[in-house]
């Protein structure tokens, strides 16, 4: 299991994403099931085009809102170590379309941004994640 | 294991069959001022077999060579049909075949399909 520290920059295009909180990454295929009429189980999974979903969670609204849905450029996280020894971790998204922004204030807590991402793959075959030990 | 022509077209996929019922065809005549009418009988015609499925390779060129098989029984020729069951049907015709998605690649190549048939009694 490995335990990565605080993540230590956050960038999407030419705008840091400061004050970051949490990266999810999901990769996720439909899947097409069929089975013939002599089958009592699905015989046949197949899946549809992979989709790389991210959300990025920040507490600096402020550059949240200067962000415009459509927007597209590299998303780049990267993470600490949490001890000597250890290397951290580079996420990029070579293509990330953000899709989706969303705030939430609460009573007597910080405000949170979250900014939600879709890869995209220009040629249609490079796959647009990539991750990395961190440069020391 | 199904089958079409003595051949093994359809393994790689699984697939369904569905059985339309037989048509039998009559003609009815009525007369001015006379209760009743004739019918007459035309005789059983033809009934329609239908299989939709999926079939799959490992390239893209294998799975348009599968394609080409079946194809190449679209020959207006009657054969016989054995079900997933094992069922055989006779004086089967295969009468349209096309691809229902277009070439996908995911595990492999594979395409769904649609085929009509036509069994003559």
């Amino acid at each position: 299991m490995e335990r990565y520290g605080a993540i230590t920059d956050a960038t999407f295009g030419q705008t840091s994403l400061s004050g970051p909180i949490s990266v999810r990454l999901v990769r996720r295929a439909e899947p097409a099931p069929m089975g013939g009429d002599s089958d009592a189980f699905v015989t046949s999974v197949q899946l549809g085009l992979p989709v790389i979903g991210i959300e990025v969670r920040i507490r600096d609204t402020a550059v949240a809102e200067g962000l415009s849905l459509g927007q597209a450029g590299v998303l780049s996280v990267e993470i600490a170590a949490t001890r000597s020894g250890q290397v951290g971790r580079t996420i990029s998204i070579t293509n990330a379309v953000l899709t989706g922004i969303e705030f939430q204030y609460e009573q007597s807590a910080p405000a949170v941004a979250k900014l939600t991402f879709t890869a995209e793959a220009a040629d249609g075959g490079t796959d647009p994640f990539a991750a990395q030990e961190a440069q020391p | 294991m199904s089958s079409f022509a003595g051949e093994n077209l359809f393994a790689s996929g699984p697939h369904a069959f569905g059985f339309e019922p037989w048509e039998r065809t009559t003609q009815r005549r009525g007369f001015a001022g006379v209760n009743g009418e004739i019918v007459l009988d035309m005789g059983l015609r033809s009934r329609q077999i239908t299989q939709t499925g999926r079939l799959r390779a490992n390239s893209a060129a294998d799975l348009h060579e599968l394609l080409d098989d079946i194809n190449a029984r679209c020959d207006g020729a009657e054969h016989v049909l054995v079900d997933n069951y094992g069922q055989s049907y006779s004086r089967v015709i295969l009468e349209r075949f096309g691809t229902t998605t277009g070439l996908r690649h995911s595990r492999g190549f594979y395409c769904d399909y649609e085929i009509e048939y036509r069994q003559l009694p």
